[in-house]
């Protein structure tokens, strides 16, 4: 990591500026210290001409789930994206503004891409698990890192595999294709895969999209069991998900975050009209 | 110590691209190395004189003549077989049995060696049918051999064309194969091309196949009885027995370049096949007067096919009378004028040569006010298509239930189509008058604010509709909802007192307007 | 009366849809009756599995044109497969796309190219470097392997090049998004997903080379002999054919249609399993 080594980490960040009334609620009110985890401000992206983030603010805490919402084309994934670098492989993206992943700016020019996105690990819409074998999967992100030795190697997977609730169903079936499992067990997968390099953050990018509704349950149920360890940012078109799992949620509209706050507060009493119309069901 | 794997693929990387300059240099070798030595010997009359001495002296003008006609016949004789074979699979079967060992053959086809096509010609044409060592012989061989390329390729562009197409032909009471000559093939043409080209660069190249069934006569062909030397024979025949390597050089540097430019050309058709979204209407330097009044103040845009375009603006800004210039339905008002033009199609819709009826019939309009005619909803659906001389009932029937489907109102009145049309309510009036549109097949929808009387619900069913709609059609809609604008259409226009003032995609024209007065628009603060 | 119009039509097109596979009928029976009645009476061991060919004195054994035909084709294999990979895999994952899209048309244009052109090419320009550099006659079957090798780079090439550009993106970002380089999310993901693609494009590209006939009697050298080392002279199965048609008649000429059969079966198994190849790469995916 490039620490500069005149900036100290930041252990409380200072609030930014600009944002909206609930970040009030946010840093005074909150139950003792909410370390924060990412920051991000003044946040733009482009797309050639078209802008996609505008001026985007928020803060992430730790140890707690963050939820995105808004109507689709509103930014949401691009922003969940943009959080650990991975819309640098679409050609013709410019960014400007700040984030900050534990007071570093992650786009300072020297970062290094690859151990940013180990910190920032990602599950995706569709599961993607490769076509490898389930051991092969989640031991890949080790190998990647040159891990090895096959007893440390095996002893992750089980953990992550564990931490992820499939170990007790695919426990006999390790070498077995990842495709073959059914799609919500394909979708642990990749959060087990994650978990072997043992991210800080994990982004999700509306993971359960593709799962019937037991599976999402499921995979929340999971979720609220990994933020005792981890910081989660979680992208959803699905309200009623963001309402029960969130400790905090943004609202996006056309590129901007409209509105930001902890979850029980933005649904009940929203700051901003366009907030309340698309909570209230009037368009999206 | 481990090599970071930053290191290792700065490492493969390079190896990697050592590995494809190589193949490049190679490549590049070989042409540039023909065309050195050959091109210094062709010369007009290296090209069309006879050949001298075996070849030893004098030019290449029969093995030209042979390289040229040998390939034509091959093709006439594979592409009727080949482009049939296509059309039988993509059109008038499902997969069964026999596709599948249509398709195993086909590909097995493709995998014989040449000089295998060379042993059965040989075997086949010259010796069972004694056709000799002929052109004949020789035709049938090489269309054997490139059969398999041309039923691929004519396979793959026939599936290219849209569904939609056929079904409208079908739904016009054509037959099966009216439908395939009339629109699947003209619309495969390119496609169809290509196989063609590839097979003619196979041709003009083969060898092994032609000297064994097409001979090796330096005479010039008289007739398909003739045998024939191709260039490929004659620069192998000199190359192979010492005869003139000069001359050999330079029967390869012409062989090198008509094989390049047929496929070159070929490339080129393939590139430009898949027409990318081609503009369906073209707005230039639109004005409309009424009267001293000028209400259009000379607008320009296109409109790409199967996309939507959403039309925004304070009412009193002319959208509406910019999209009735679009059918011609401004004219109906005494003391309109017009200047500019408006291609559809790229034909003028105010040119001498068109019909402002047969054009209305291409383009349907569905207006503010949903108006269903006094009749039944059956009726109210034929009502154009018999206009146009659909009378078979069952023609009638499928294109009622398809257009009533693809406006989302099948399942609502599908049990009393005899009922009036006065009868639904508003939201299932405005959608009727959309089937009603569909009906007629046109090519083009203009929508003039087709959900100001609706409410919320029926609003959200008619933008459902059009965004499946656009799949098949190109559509226009004007709307006093921004926000409509923003959900359903591909690209936005926003007008201002009669002229246009910003025309982009829809998510920049409201996330990143150009222009100050867009920006007040969409967000609300005027209109 | 237009029904009928469409049933005949209809008729007619599934008349002409059998072309292709009358056409395949037609090539086995005649390669067959011409050849059968030779493999017969001489014995397929005999015929196989001798060294002796002198078809003059009624001595048909055609084991040096199978091994010779065996090494030149592995030989081109080795040249053109990993070229043929590492070009595709460079255009497809690391190269600007402005370059991809010159480049790879460029390469497949170069498919065009008549065979008798590389031959030549090998007999005026390899053959003497071959000679000078490492000895022997220079036409040979290192010679014939390089040429054929470059021969075969374009089909290896352009079919890698598709399977490796039609695995998902979410492979891809998977990989990345867990920490990886892009050459570790290539040769770690990529790569395995596109193995049966890529496989098959090696198996076509062989048959290609297996096939290839007016450049191979042009660099190969044509000596009918079991080959020793990479230097040795040889003739394959197809240049023996070529060589002899010309003048061959009686048992002769059956041999050489025997020698077909045995082209046209190898042909057969090999075009068969890279379509096997390709249909359990579409059943996966």
């Amino acid at each position: 990591m490039n620490t500069p080594a005149s900036q100290p980490a930041h252990e409380v960040p200072v609030p930014v500026a600009g944002f909206n009334l609930h970040n009030a609620v946010f840093f005074g009110a909150g139950n003792g210290l909410n370390k924060v985890r990412m920051q991000v401000a003044d946040f733009n992206l482009h797309y050639g001409s078209f802008q996609a983030l505008i001026n985007v603010g928020m803060d992430v805490a730790a140890r707690k789930i963050t939820a995105l919402i808004g109507p689709s084309g509103c930014g949401k994934s691009t922003l969940l994206r943009a959080l650990n670098r991975m819309n640098d492989l679409i050609p013709g993206v410019r960014v400007s503004g700040q984030i900050c992943l534990d007071g570093e700016d992650i786009y300072a020019p020297g970062v290094d891409v690859c151990a940013l996105r180990k910190k920032t690990g990602m599950v995706f819409q569709r599961p993607n698990p490769f076509p490898l074998s389930v051991f092969d999967n989640v031991a890949f992100g080790l190998r990647v890192a040159g891990e090895r030795s096959k007893a440390a190697i095996h002893e992750t997977v089980e953990r992550s595999l564990r931490g992820a609730w499939l170990w007790d169903q695919v426990r006999d079936t390790l070498h077995a294709p990842a495709l073959d499992l059914p799609l919500d067990q394909q979708q642990r997968l990749c959060i087990a895969r994650l978990l072997a390099i043992e991210p800080e953050v994990i982004l999700l990018d509306e993971p359960c999209s593709a799962l019937d509704p037991i599976a999402t349950a499921k995979v929340e149920e999971l979720l609220l069991n990994l933020k005792k360890q981890y910081t989660i940012v979680i992208v959803t078109h699905n309200m009623q998900q963001a309402a029960r799992i969130a400790d905090y949620t943004g609202y996006m509209l056309l590129g901007e975050m409209i509105d930001f706050g902890p979850t029980a507060a933005l649904f009940t009493t929203p700051t901003d009209r366009r907030t309340n119309d698309y909570l209230s069901g009037r368009f999206g | 110590m481990r090599i970071s794997p930053k290191h290792t693929q700065r490492i493969a990387i390079a190896l990697l691209g050592t590995a494809t300059g190589v193949t490049l240099v190679v490549l590049l070798f070989i042409i540039g190395f023909v065309l050195e030595k050959g091109l210094p010997v062709v010369s007009f009359s290296f090209l069309f004189s006879m050949p001298k001495d075996m070849g030893r002296a004098g030019g290449i003008l029969p093995t030209l003549v042979g390289t040229l006609l040998l390939p034509l016949l091959a093709i006439a004789i594979a592409l009727p077989l080949g482009v049939g074979t296509a059309v039988y699979l993509t059109e008038y079967t499902r997969e069964t049995r026999l596709t599948r060992i249509i398709r195993f053959g086909t590909d097995c086809l493709a995998g014989i060696p040449s000089i295998i096509f060379g042993l059965f010609g040989f075997i086949f044409f010259v010796t069972t049918l004694k056709l000799g060592w002929s052109l004949l012989s020789g035709g049938l061989t090489l269309a054997i051999m490139v059969l398999p390329t041309i039923i691929r390729t004519s396979e793959e562009a026939i599936r290219a064309v849209p569904r939609a197409w056929r079904e409208v032909s079908f739904s016009l009471g054509a037959t099966r194969w009216e439908t395939v000559t009339k629109v699947v093939l003209p619309n495969a043409l390119p496609g169809i091309v290509t196989g063609v080209m590839l097979s003619v660069g196979r041709s003009i190249g083969e060898t092994a196949a032609v000297i064994f069934t097409a001979g090796s006569s330096l005479r010039m062909p008289h007739s398909v009885f003739d045998s024939v030397r191709t260039m490929a024979v004659h620069f192998y025949i000199m190359a192979r027995e010492g005869i003139s390597n000069e001359n050999a050089y330079g029967t390869a540097a012409v062989l090198v370049i008509s094989v390049l430019l047929v496929n070159t050309t070929t490339y080129w058709l393939m590139e430009n096949m898949p027409a990318s979204p081609s503009i369906k209407v073209s707005v230039r330097d639109l004005k409309v007067f009424f009267g001293q009044f000028q209400a259009l103040r000379g607008v320009s845009l296109d409109v790409p096919a199967f996309q939507i375009l959403g039309v925004i603006g304070p009412s009193g800004s002319a959208k509406t009378t910019f999209l009735r210039a679009l059918n011609r339905m401004n004219e109906l008002t005494p003391g309109s004028r017009m200047e500019g033009q408006v291609l559809l199609d790229d034909e003028d819709v105010y040119g001498p040569g068109c019909d402002a009826v047969a054009l209305r019939k291409r383009v349907g309009m569905v207006f503010a006010m949903p108006v269903p005619l006094p009749m039944s909803i059956y009726d109210n659906l034929a009502y154009g298509p018999r206009l146009c001389g659909i009378r078979a009932r069952a023609t009638l029937d499928t294109l009622i239930e398809t257009s009533l489907r693809a406006a989302f109102l099948w399942d609502e009145v599908k049990d009393r189509l005899r009922s009036s049309g006065l009868r639904l309510s508003g939201g299932q009036q405005q959608r009727l008058c959309l089937a009603r549109t569909l009906a007629m097949q046109p090519e083009l929808i203009l929508l003039d604010e087709p959900c100001s009387g609706l409410d919320p619900i029926s609003t959200a069913r008619i933008e459902e509709a059009l965004t499946m709609l656009k799949a098949r059609y190109t559509i226009i809609l004007v709307t006093n909802n921004t926000k409509q604008a923003a959900r359903v259409a591909d690209t936005t226009a926003f007008f201002l007192m009669g002229e246009l003032i910003e025309h982009g995609p829809t998510g920049q024209i409201f996330t990143a307007p150009r222009d100050q007065r867009t920006d007040d628009y969409v967000t609300g603060r005027f209109g | 009366m237009k029904i009928t119009r469409e049933q005949v039509v209809e008729k007619l097109l599934l008349l002409v849809a059998c072309s292709a596979i009358m056409s395949l009928l037609l090539i086995a029976v005649f390669i067959v009756k011409e050849g059968a009645p030779f493999l017969i009476k001489v014995g397929p061991r005999d015929f196989l599995l001798s060294s002796d060919w002198r078809p003059q004195e009624g001595h048909f054994g055609i084991y040096p044109m199978i091994v010779a035909s065996l090494w030149v084709t592995l030989g081109a294999l080795l040249v053109g497969g990993p070229l043929g990979i590492a070009g595709a895999v460079f255009l497809t994952e690391f190269a600007p796309r402005a370059l991809m899209r010159v480049v790879k048309p460029a390469i497949e244009l170069l498919a065009g190219i008549p065979s008798v052109v590389f031959g030549f090419i090998g007999v005026m320009v390899l053959a003497p470097l071959v000679r000078a550099y490492a000895g022997g006659p220079g036409l040979s079957v290192l010679a014939a392997a390089v040429i054929l090798g470059i021969m075969i780079l374009p089909t290896v090439l352009s079919i890698a090049a598709d399977a490796i550009a039609s695995v998902p993106q979410s492979y891809r970002e998977g990989a990345l998004a867990l920490g990886a380089t892009r050459w570790q999310a290539v040769h770690m993901v990529v790569l395995k997903a596109a193995r049966s693609g890529i496989l098959a494009g090696l198996i076509l590209g062989m048959g290609r080379a297996i096939g290839e006939t007016m450049a191979v009697i042009m660099v190969a050298g044509n000596a009918v002999k079991v080959p020793h080392s990479p230097l040795d002279s040889v003739r394959t199965l197809t240049a023996n054919i070529a060589l002899e048609m010309g003048y061959a008649t009686g048992m002769h000429r059956q041999a050489l249609f025997a020698t077909g059969i045995v082209l046209f079966i190898g042909i057969m198994l090999l075009n068969g399993s890279a379509m096997a190849v390709m249909k359990q790469r579409k059943g996966k995916s």
